[in-house]
């Protein structure tokens, strides 16, 4: 299984996209660490027990009602979690399946097809269970 | 250059992994456990597999630690719990460092033959994917679709239950 | 890359399980929940035809598929063959278990088909990463057969204490594996025998990647010092997925074993023999610690967790002695899978039956049985015999051809190991026999306290639990249900045959181990 094919392959290239991303990425946390630094500096701290109530939109907080729709968020993560899967496997599909069909090896093509398949049928599944409801 | 960034992203990695085992909070566990993930990424990147740190980032930092979250959120019962002191935690220690002695002595013993730095060429990859690799592939289809049944089946409220 | 697909029918077999597992599923959505059982049928239905057309199809064949990624031989038709009759028999068991105790009961069989056809792939595997993700197949419908019984604590316990214990093992597995493919370059079971052959190659990393792929393996088979999850698992699972969890998951096990160590270790065996120690002290030490723990048990389900410890011990032993005594071990091994299921079958389906009119699985529990129903008395009995090796049973037949394989492979102390080991689990074998034959039928003493566990909130049609359970155990339970009594008559005739003639399936089984041991 020795995968490796090398290319004409420019490091120095890789690593100037990659320190741009990294750049980026250092803006934006110093950025918020900018501004929570700031706050923190400038404002002024007299905390009441008003002040210190969770924010709901001006309203008074209700009590926290954890109780039965809980699941189902649960059950929604699971299904992003296939559907996250299935996203990483159609980026290097994408990239090779029309080329193998003109090549004249259809195996890409309906491999894929059959995995997206069997996704679907649990979706299908998870629907036919009521999974997808909201309401209870 | 490139040790200096290893060197530091391993540390992120250490550190997020004793975060996760020694911290009493729980969510912080699993917040300890993104950043070591993502600090893995940036590993796979310093190793010039991109496609690699794009999966790691896509699914462990954004699909499976979600679900860890979620799971925690699911099942306290009045606030975040604390995680409750594991008296065994010397012997996990002398466990642990029992295996790190072990894998040190074996890749310190008998270095590893080093090659050239080298990116797989990502057309290469897919095609091997899907042509020889397309019956693990689709095992792999199957074996999401059994994780998704039985989180239906353990997780929902039945019609007659609850 | 067309050489590449050109074989690609020859995985049809598999290719039409998959497809009945999701037609299974699919008529689950559909049908109303009377019919229900129709699913069973389905499935039993498909595996019978999948099992003869496999071996219409491939009987005779060898081929390798996908440059050596799996193997359609000899081998993987016999496992293959053997992992569905095996499903259809697990599926007839379980059907008045499930209808009774458990919802949803579709899934049920529509994941033991998934986990069959995981097992069927773990037999065809020739490289690591294919065996693995078979492997995950198999251990995520087990995970989830396991917490099949929703309402029942015991059974979220074993579910949540497999799928942790699961997890940490598979990690342990992908890393040996990682740490092979980084010295040997192929994750191949060839590639793995050519790196330890060569010396400039094999190094302690290599070695200690072995070691954890033999560590990962360890606790799918439950063998010493991986088994801790086992009692617990199999007493909290429901009993159905218990009979499974002892017969299927450890021949899925071993067959993927087997292969990995005939192909990738056995041909480097003039260069590196020390695998052998290292399997064979697992061997010892399960074969003890299972059998000396199992006499302590009192519930039945747990005393069959640690006999099935026991049993992997005398398969560890068989695949130590693979070296030097090559095609007799691996005979050994798979005559001794064959056995052992069709045994473990036998009194595990007598113990369906007993639960399914009683709730009760103790040992305590089996007072009297002979009085109150002769024949599951008699069934496990005969299945108990066989498993402790007694002559005219299928288990003596096993363990005689695997002990003296042992033996002639170099390993004189771990066959007499082996057999004192049987001599113990013949103790606690007798015990449950005792508590049948012996003890009398609990009279009007309501002893049925709550020990047993309470199926969950759907169970019972009519059925009379604790309060009542003495009134219904002193008087004669019923015979057991169609099917039952068709799996323990099978089993029976199977234990018997095996034990006087086992010539053609010694035949098949030397055709199937020819091919992963050529010329030893």
């Amino acid at each position: 299984m020795t995968l490796a094919i090398l290319q004409a392959f420019d490091a120095s290239r890789y690593a100037h996209n990659w320190t741009a991303v990294a750049l980026a990425g250092a803006v934006a946390v110093a950025g918020m660490l900018f501004m929570f630094a700031a706050s923190r500096l400038l404002s002024s701290r007299r905390p009441s027990a008003v002040k210190l109530t969770p924010y709901e939109c001006g309203i008074p907080p209700a009590a926290y009602n954890w109780s039965s729709i809980n699941i189902r968020f649960y059950i929604f993560a699971i299904l992003f979690l296939m559907f996250d899967v299935e996203a990483v496997f159609l980026f290097p599909w994408a990239v090779v399946f029309l080329k193998q069909q003109a090549l004249g090896n259809p195996v890409p093509f309906y491999a894929m097809i059959i995995f997206l398949g069997v996704l679907f049928f649990a979706v299908i599944y998870g629907w036919k269970k009521g999974v997808l409801e909201w309401q209870k | 250059m490139s040790l200096y960034l290893f060197a530091l992203l391993a540390f992120l990695t250490l550190a997020g992994g004793l975060g996760v085992v020694s911290t009493r909070n729980v969510v912080h566990a699993a917040l300890y456990l993104l950043l070591s993930l993502l600090a893995v990424a940036g590993i796979y990147l310093i190793l010039f597999a991109e496609f690699l740190a794009l999966v790691q980032v896509l699914i462990y930092g954004g699909a499976v630690v979600i679900v860890v979250l979620f799971a925690i959120m699911l099942t306290r019962s009045s606030e975040y719990p604390r995680i409750s002191d594991n008296r065994q935690w010397p012997l996990a220690l002398v466990a642990a460092l029992g295996l790190l002695g072990v894998l040190a002595a074996a890749f310190l013993a008998a270095p590893i033959q080093i090659t050239q730095l080298q990116s797989p060429d990502f057309t290469a990859l897919s095609g091997s994917l899907f042509t020889k690799w397309a019956v693990p592939f689709e095992i792999a289809s199957l074996v999401l679709l059994v994780a998704l049944i039985g989180a239906i089946i353990i997780a929902r409220a039945g019609k007659n239950e609850r | 890359m067309s050489t590449v697909t050109e074989n690609l029918y020859l995985l049809t077999p598999e290719f039409l399980l998959a497809a009945l597992a999701l037609l299974v599923f699919a008529l689950d959505l559909v049908l109303p929940e009377s019919r229900k059982t129709w699913l069973a049928w389905i499935g039993m239905a498909g595996l019978t035809a999948l099992a003869i057309f496999s071996v219409r199809m491939l009987a005779g064949r060898t081929e390798s598929l996908y440059g050596g990624l799996l193997a359609v031989d000899q081998f993987s038709l016999f496992f293959k063959v053997f992992f569905m009759g095996l499903g259809v028999f697990i599926i007839l068991s379980s059907v008045d278990f499930v209808k009774q105790h458990l919802s949803h009961p579709g899934e049920f069989y529509g994941i033991l088909l998934f986990s069959i056809l995981g097992m069927n792939m773990m037999a065809q595997a020739r490289e690591l990463v294919t065996a693995y993700i078979a492997l995950e197949l198999l251990s995520f419908s087990l995970y989830v057969l396991t917490a099949y019984a929703r309402g029942n604590p015991k059974s979220n316990e074993a579910a949540l204490k497999y799928i942790i214990i699961g997890a940490f093992s598979t990690a342990v597995l992908l890393y040996g594996i990682s740490m092979i493919y980084s010295v040997a370059g192929s994750t191949h079971f060839d590639a793995l025998a050519e790196t330890l052959s060569s010396p400039g190659q094999a190094g302690p990393v290599l070695w200690v990647g072995v070691a954890f792929l033999v560590a990962g393996l360890g606790f799918k088979l439950a063998a010493v010092p991986f088994h801790m999850w086992a009692p617990d698992v199999y007493e909290g699972a429901p009993l159905p997925v218990t009979a499974y969890l002892a017969i299927a998951s450890k021949a899925g096990a071993a067959a993927l074993a087997l292969r990995l160590i005939s192909e990738g270790l056995v041909p480097a065996r003039e260069v590196w023999p020390h695998w052998q120690i290292i399997l064979a002290a697992l061997a010892a030490a399960s074969m003890l610690v299972g059998n000396l723990v199992a006499l302590a048990q009192r519930n039945l389900k747990r005393l069959m967790a640690y006999s099935s410890i026991g049993h992997v011990g005398y398969l560890l032993a068989g695949m130590a002695a693979l070296n030097i005594g090559g095609g007799m071990a691996a005979n050994g091994i798979i005559f001794y899978l064959v056995g052992y299921a069709a045994t473990s079958l036998v009194v595990f389906a007598a113990l369906i039956s007993f639960f399914n009119q009683t709730g009760q699985e103790e040992i305590a529990d089996l007072a009297g049985l002979a009085d109150r129903q002769p024949l599951l008395a008699a069934a496990i009995a005969i299945g108990l015999f066989s498993l402790a090796g007694l002559p005219i049973f299928a288990g003596f037949t096993i363990k005689f051809y695997l002990f003296a394989a042992v033996a002639q492979g170099g390993f004189l102390w771990l066959a007499g190991l082996a057999i004192f080991s049987s001599l113990i689990s013949l103790y606690y074998y007798l015990q449950v026999i005792r508590q049948m034959y012996i003890q009398p039928v609990p009279g009007t003493a309501p002893d049925a306290s709550g020990h047993g566990e309470e199926p969950s909130h759907t169970a019972s049609h009519g059925q009379a639990v604790a309060g009542h359970a003495s009134e219904t155990a002193a008087a004669a339970l019923r015979t057991p249900t169609g099917m039952l009594l068709a799996v323990v008559v099978a089993g029976l005739v199977a234990v018997l045959a095996l034990g006087v003639y086992p010539g053609p399936l010694l035949e098949a089984i030397e055709r199937a181990s020819q091919v992963i041991l050529p010329g030893i």
